[in-house]
């Protein structure tokens, strides 16, 4: 993707000064269709049919009693399940960080995820009257199209692409930052990383956990970097696109964690998915069933998070993990805490050797569990076998 | 109309007793969501406690920071939904 990022930034003169603002969203689709088509020939036609089909049900759902949208949203969401469940086992190998590669077409896992929310948007009747030409343009938007964020299409359609003043420079500040943690940090956290992860027989316990606060390291260094270079990218053309993380290895509990990392995911897997189930069950099974609500949520919530990383039985523990982390401390920390000594409570939360504590805890139970993003099952299993000198 | 200062203490109560939120420090304006004082599980119980006792049903879209990061902003919103 690098000669992409230089072609469309050498373009970017030529963008602004040759290009009138009422034609600069067009430019861009069509920008982007191209330099993707560059990338792979195969989705400018996969790109814009779908977004012919995106727009033919968003046009139809609006005209339609709710019986119909309701009909209408479940074979849009299969037919996104279908064609995302496809290219993630049809690809020719696993592939997690964003500059790795393993799938069948780049950038299908976030665009899969883009249409279900329009989708979902129009069965409810809250998107409005989307246009063909703002709904291509947000598909298909290459600095977030090949790894996120997950841009809203709501917050993108609001935008009209004019110079404010300083945000070009910002922007190439942001690439540049970029640039270093994916190419710099990234990489070579990963050099020193992959030989233990992958040969974990011939090291110590403690390598072994060094191993993994590398490839933790690295997981944010690869996505962030990547996240920075699209936001940088996007506000060069003109776009303020939404941020995906907030230093979220450096928080107190996994809560504050998974609010901070991938937000634009978070946010995704909160709206669609956190709060229907959750209030569904709540509503239906009333006032004793909040609870067993919320743990059931939360599991679902996560257990979806690990297979959208990847299909496979070490995703779905990896995301069944991220979950109970979450219900420990979203609702079992939170009553253990009403039982316990008040000064001891005070002391947690408000020393700095609790604030250290806390931080360190959590860095090293969501590095541990990434064990099962780069490793099957019986990997991992025997690698925290070795960690723990069992 | 909602009577800001009753529902302040019933907010602050239920804080307290079900979701264990230390509330000494809590007024109508004081942000519940951006301070992390409440999490995702937290505002869907703070939901549908709202739901039972207001008898209204709240949608998922409103299950939003502007909605529900104070005591005041969710005594406005409730006010204007039970006005309307």
């Amino acid at each position: 993707m690098l000669p992409l990022l230089l072609g469309a930034l050498l373009l970017a003169p030529l963008y602004w000064l040759g290009v009138p603002v009422r034609f600069r969203r067009d430019v861009l689709a069509l920008g982007s269709l191209v330099a993707l088509g560059i990338y792979d020939v195969r989705l400018p036609p996969v790109l814009l049919g779908l977004s012919l089909l995106l727009f033919a049900a968003i046009r139809r759902s609006a005209a339609s009693a709710i019986p119909r949208r309701r009909i209408l949203l479940v074979s849009g969401l299969l037919g996104l399940l279908a064609l995302f469940t496809w290219n993630k086992l049809a690809g020719p190998g696993v592939g997690l960080l964003p500059s790795q590669g393993g799938l069948v077409l780049v950038g299908v896992s976030y665009l899969v995820l883009k249409a279900a929310a329009v989708l979902i948007e129009a069965s409810r009747g809250s998107l409005g009257n989307a246009q063909l030409r703002d709904l291509l343009a947000w598909i298909v938007f290459l600095p977030t199209y090949p790894s996120g964020p997950i841009e809203e299409f709501e917050h993108f359609r609001g935008q009209a692409p004019t110079a404010a003043a300083g945000r070009v420079g910002i922007g190439l500040e942001r690439i540049l930052f970029g640039l270093v943690k994916t190419l710099i940090f990234a990489h070579y956290l990963g050099v020193w990383a992959d030989p233990i992860l992958s040969a974990p027989e011939t090291q110590g316990p403690g390598v072994l956990l060094l191993g993994l606060y590398a490839f933790t390291l690295r997981f944010y260094f690869d996505f962030a970097g990547y996240s920075d270079i699209a936001i940088g990218l996007a506000a060069v053309f003109g776009y303020e696109i939404q941020e995906n993380f907030d230093n979220p290895l450096v928080r107190r509990n996994l809560v504050q964690l998974w609010q901070r990392w991938h937000m634009t995911l978070t946010r995704w897997l909160r709206r669609y998915l956190f709060l229907p189930v959750s209030r569904t069950i709540m509503r239906r099974g009333g006032e004793r069933m909040d609870t067993l609500a919320l743990v059931a949520a939360q599991l679902t919530t996560m257990t979806v998070c690990g297979l959208w990383h990847g299909l496979g039985w070490n995703f779905v523990i990896w995301g069944v993990l991220q979950g109970l982390g979450l219900v420990w401390v979203g609702i079992v920390a939170r009553a253990l805490g009403r039982h316990l000594p008040t000064p001891l409570v005070s002391w947690w939360r408000e020393s700095r050797l609790g604030h250290a504590l806390s931080i360190a805890l959590t860095f090293n139970a969501f590095a541990v569990s990434t064990i099962f993003v780069v490793s099957e099952v019986d990997e991992a299993l025997a690698y925290l076998g070795r960690l723990f000198a069992l | 109309m909602v009577d800001i200062e009753q529902f302040h203490r019933e907010v602050c109560a239920f804080l307290h007793d079900t979701l264990g939120v230390q509330v000494g420090d809590i007024g109508p304006d004081t942000e519940l969501i951006t301070t992390g004082l409440l999490d995702s599980m937290s505002v869907v119980r703070l939901a549908a406690y709202l739901e039972r006792r207001f008898q209204l049903v709240i949608p998922d879209l409103d299950i939003e920071v502007d909605h529900f990061n104070s005591i005041s902003k969710i005594s406005s919103y409730l006010e204007a939904r039970l006005g309307s």
